[in-house]
């Protein structure tokens, strides 16, 4: 027995099983608790972590930069982030003046592009560990009034939606995962199709039905539809098209208006309840 | 294993390229199989693998049992005669990090998550190679130094 057990073999033949005993619990659920206990004890120091490395990476900065041009950089960011959101919802505003204009007795949910009555921030603490897939964690939970399924924004537009809450944490995950996908439209054609993530941190607005007019520079926006969304969220801007007469859809790169490798501070809606049942993932 | 997973989810993105960003587990578990051997390697890629699965979105299980297979791979190199030679050590983590991403993308195809392996391997799998090449020889040293002093504080004891 104790020559079995100092045999090398037998411990990766063992650890193998207990890693496929896990994969078979966690695809039932049955590794939940155990799951999300050790996030409990870690989150607190991966939070300090973060501090740490956030601090770390301020002080370079410094000293790379004069302060005068960083602050005055971010003025500016936060100037033309404001401004393409005030600019979109006051395109959003003509828009729907102009439907209600010519529809009778028409009733029409305002797209809300102010969230502050239903919000609540949360620290980034930490990303997916692996390059393959994009999630990242809050440092937020249900005592938040976080649920599963929530919209997370930042003040440049969409960032993804919850998946899992934890006793002191919550995962999002990002809509440039490659299992993400957001039902989306073109604001200026109106034109639907779903934006679905890529390997390398990409969107992809597919299944744009052919003659629909898409152009480099268009604003795209979350369309409502599925319920997993608010309408009205700025996903991003085309890039690029793609059209083939052979083909029934177009498609359209498109580049996210978040910079998601500097995210520190996020929205969840809270304010938004998602449709139970329909996911955004593919 | 748990300080290697805290940096690798808060400091590795800080480093990431072209939105890839360095593997700091899998180079950890590379060296410790090629110091340690079968059950070393083993016992590094089951708790590293178990460390990056605690903080991941993927199913549970995906990461622990690809380090274990990079584990048992890297054990290999242990008694090579090549294992002294300064290319050597890079050129695990060349051949290690495709292996890895391809254990894992299995797995997440098998449990039905899309996968595009075309659009994985030139944006994900071959830029991780690269930048995990480039930073295995600094990592092996500081474990090569972690496994001296271990043995050192242990040939103290017995003595």
């Amino acid at each position: 027995m104790s020559k079995w057990l100092r045999s090398n073999s037998t411990w990766l033949l063992l650890f193998v099983a207990l890693s496929m005993i896990g994969m078979a619990l966690d695809k039932n659920g049955h590794l939940r608790t155990a799951r999300s206990f050790p996030l409990r004890f870690m989150i607190p120091l991966q939070e300090r972590f973060a501090r740490a490395i956030d601090s770390t990476e301020g002080i370079v900065r410094t000293f790379r930069q004069s302060r005068e041009l960083e602050r005055r950089n971010k003025e500016l960011e936060d100037l033309v982030a404001k401004l393409m959101v005030e600019n979109v919802c006051l395109k959003e505003v003509e828009a729907e003046n102009e439907r209600l204009r010519q529809l009778l007795n028409f009733a029409y949910a305002h797209p809300a592009c102010d969230f502050t009555a239903a919000e609540v921030k949360g620290r980034v603490v930490g990303y997916d560990p692996s390059n393959l897939l994009r999630y990242l964690i809050i440092g937020l939970d249900s005592n938040h009034g976080v649920k599963k399924g929530m919209p997370v924004v930042t003040e440049r537009g969409l960032v993804g939606r919850i998946t899992e809450v934890g006793p002191n944490w919550a995962k999002v995950m990002l809509i440039i995962d490659p299992s993400s996908s957001v039902n989306a439209l073109i604001q200026s054609s109106r034109a639907t199709g779903v934006v679905e993530g890529q390997a390398g941190g990409r969107l992809l607005m597919k299944y744009i039905p052919q003659g629909e007019e898409v152009n480099v520079g268009d604003i795209v926006l979350t369309s409502g539809l599925g319920g997993n969304f608010p309408k009205g969220l700025i996903i991003g801007q085309v890039t690029a098209v793609q059209r083939s007469d052979v083909e029934m859809f177009q498609q359209a790169n498109v580049r996210p208006t978040v910079d998601f490798n500097k995210l520190e501070v996020v929205l969840v809606v809270t304010g938004f309840e998602p449709i139970e049942g329909v996911t955004s993932e593919k | 294993m748990i300080g290697v997973s805290l940096v690798q989810t808060t400091a590795m993105p800080h480093l990431a390229i072209a939105g890839v960003k360095p593997n700091l587990m899998l180079l950890v578990v590379i060296s410790g199989s090629l110091l340690y051997g079968l059950k070393g390697g083993s016992i590094w890629g089951f708790f590293g693998g178990l460390g990056l699965d605690v903080f991941s979105g993927a199913p549970f299980g995906v990461s622990t049992l690809a380090l274990l297979v990079i584990g048992f791979l890297a054990s290999l190199g242990e008694k090579s005669i090549f294992r002294t030679h300064l290319a050597f050590i890079p050129l695990t983590a060349l051949i290690a990090t495709p292996v890895y991403h391809l254990v894992c993308l299995s797995l997440l195809q098998v449990m039905g998550w899309p996968i595009s392996w075309t659009d994985s391997l030139i944006r994900i799998v071959l830029p991780s190679a690269l930048l995990n090449t480039a930073l295995m020889l600094p990592v092996y040293g500081a474990m090569n130094w972690l496994h001296r002093r271990l043995a050192q504080a242990e040939i103290e004891l017995a003595d």
